[in-house]
């Protein structure tokens, strides 16, 4: 007996979309969030910061959640936040923690919708006390009203380094400066998708404005950057690049690191989920076709998390999602949901037509595919890119192999961060695409959950 | 040193203690917020190669953020909201409680 006929996993746009378009046509839907709020990452705190009055500092793109959140909230899903979905089986039960209580919740139909996450960006020093991403200073920016120190530099490439940085100025905060990684030769290859990148004109002019704010604002800009290693004993002291093959080197006190974000497939590959690798984006990705179907029947998968697309897309699929589960458990309450379906697919199409453009463009550096040997890339277990290598060409062909061999991705955060370098690291050395390879093989619980909890889970199903 | 700096002037704001010191942070920010706000120069040691660590992608990822909230250990500091009187002890020297823009 299904509890319910649509449990959403993630409450960001995608997540929020489809439990508002489900609801829309009667489904019971339950969304089950680890956040406190309503959200996701983008749209993080937002209604505290509405309340707060800090919107406006936000900029454009923040400020279109607040009616998507408000949608959501009068939509009628059981909303559970605080929440972790710990454990996903295909036929559609969830196993999910709150505050230290586990219970199971059976549905029809699960909607993956756990976005993103920034790209794990090994470079040397990048474990140090004062390395942080462009992604948690967005975080601190929405959560705690806080803004970096004095010496802190933004290192990287890509829209979301030049969007923090533009709400940063916005607000009357500074950054020491911006070392710029994206690959100069990138613009050549980008240019050839400029159809697409006209079709996004918004998104083109939106960014070039970002881009001359910053430069209106003095902010040191150092670009073309070829290599970056961060130093410093117990914490950031300084930062060493490489421009046109010379080295130098400032003082610094704090990094944020940022080379574009990845889908957070944690949980889908945890569920059995099929993946593949997008070669363009350099991520793994799961399986599906335009309405989000996984390779499993009962799982869809919508926003970021299925492929990188961005807050638009995120919310456009969500509620494609949703309307697609209604049309398959309540076909006669949605009968224009074709069309429905259609037209928002044309919209996502819409939306994707600048993607490649910008994948190409902000593409990272091959030093982030390929670190040098003595660079940690597995930073649970401080195993180096060499020791991956080194288990490669000594006999371990595939990541759970090196994995064995080595410990990485064993550790607390369970592959998250190593993952994508460990599958382009077999890759280099097999010389074959990180598609035959695949990521690690992920076993639930995919967050920590303790033995009592566990146990009184076991207890409460069996009294049923 | 903390590479963050709060501003406190806008909106609410608790107390809670980190080591022992109290630090003010706005509601909504998460006990890794405040360890850092709190001028703590790291929060942890890798238990394999003892190198000082700080939370780092603060949303769940990366599990640098482990601490020991209200007595319960290894909780990831990042996805636990603030509360007033939270005690939060993590391993690293404490600098200036509450680091203010």
């Amino acid at each position: 007996m299904k509890e319910c006929d649509l449990l959403i996993v993630g409450c960001g746009p995608a997540g929020m979309s489809a439990a508002i378009a489900a609801r829309r046509h009667g489904l019971s839907v339950v969304v089950v969030d680890d956040q406190p709020a309503p959200g996701g990452q983008i749209y993080r705190n937002i209604e505290a910061n509405q309340i707060a009055g800090t919107l406006p500092t936000l900029g454009e793109d923040y400020q279109a959640g607040v009616s998507i959140v408000r949608e959501f909230r009068a939509s009628g899903a059981n909303y559970i936040q605080n929440s972790t979905a710990w454990q996903i089986n295909p036929n559609g039960d969830a196993y999910i923690s709150t505050l230290g209580t586990s219970r199971k919740i059976s549905a029809e139909y699960i909607l993956l919708a756990t976005g993103s996450m920034e790209r794990p960006a090994p470079v040397g020093g990048w474990t140090l006390p004062g390395v942080m991403t462009v992604g948690s200073a967005q975080i601190m920016q929405k959560t705690a009203n806080a803004f970096p120190g004095e010496n802190v530099w933004i290192v990287g490439c890509g829209p979301l380094a030049i969007y923090y940085a533009y709400t940063l100025i916005k607000q009357g905060h500074r950054i020491a400066g911006f070392i710029e990684t994206t690959v100069a030769k990138n613009k050549i290859g980008a240019a050839r998708y400029w159809q697409g990148a006209l079709l996004g004109h918004n998104y083109l002019l939106k960014g070039i404005g970002y881009l001359s704010r910053l430069k209106f604002s003095g902010m040191v800009h150092i670009a073309n950057v070829e290599s970056v290693e961060i130093l410093g004993t117990g914490k950031v002291e300084r930062i060493r690049w490489r421009r046109k093959g010379v080295w130098q080197e400032i003082a610094a006190d704090g990094v944020l690191l940022h080379e574009g974000v990845v889908p957070h497939t944690q949980l889908a590959i945890a569920t059995g989920c099929s993946h593949e690798w997008n070669s363009i984006q350099g991520c793994f990705q799961p399986k599906s076709d335009k309405l989000g179907q996984s390779s499993l029947d009962r799982i869809l998968v919508a926003g970021d998390c299925r492929a990188i697309g961005g807050a638009k897309v995120a919310a456009l699929q969500g509620s494609i999602a949703g309307i697609e589960v209604a049309r398959r458990l309540r076909a006669e309450s949605v009968p224009s949901g074709e069309k429905e379906i259609s037209a928002l697919m044309g919209s996502a199409d819409r939306e994707l037509a600048i993607r490649t453009f910008l994948d190409v463009l902000y593409g990272p550096r091959d030093e982030i595919r390929s670190p040098p040997d003595n660079c940690v890339i597995c930073r649970c277990e401080a195993v180096t890119a060499g020791a991956v290598r080194e288990a490669v060409r000594s006999g371990c062909q595939t990541v759970d192999g090196v994995k064995s061999q080595l410990r990485c991705g064993m550790g607390p955060c369970q592959g998250r961060m190593c993952g994508l370098s460990v599958a382009q690291l077999v890759s280099e050395v097999r010389q074959v695409s990180p598609d035959g390879i695949g990521p690690y093989r992920i076993r639930p619980p995919i967050k920590p959950v303790g033995f009592r909890e566990l146990a009184g889970l076991a207890a409460t199903q069996s009294g049923q | 040193m903390s590479i963050f700096k709060a501003q406190l002037s806008s909106g609410e704001s608790i107390a809670v203690k980190v080591n022992g010191a109290e630090v003010r942070v706005p509601l909504g920010a998460s006990a890794a917020s405040a360890v850092l706000l709190s001028g703590i120069s790291f929060s942890r040691t890798s238990p394999v190669d003892h190198s000082p660590r700080a939370p780092y992608c603060m949303m769940g990822v990366c599990f640098e953020c482990l601490m020991t909230i209200n007595g319960v250990r290894e909780r990831q500091g990042c996805m636990v909201s603030a509360v007033s009187g939270m005690t939060i002890e993590c391993e690293g020297t404490s600098g200036d409680a509450n680091e203010r823009v």
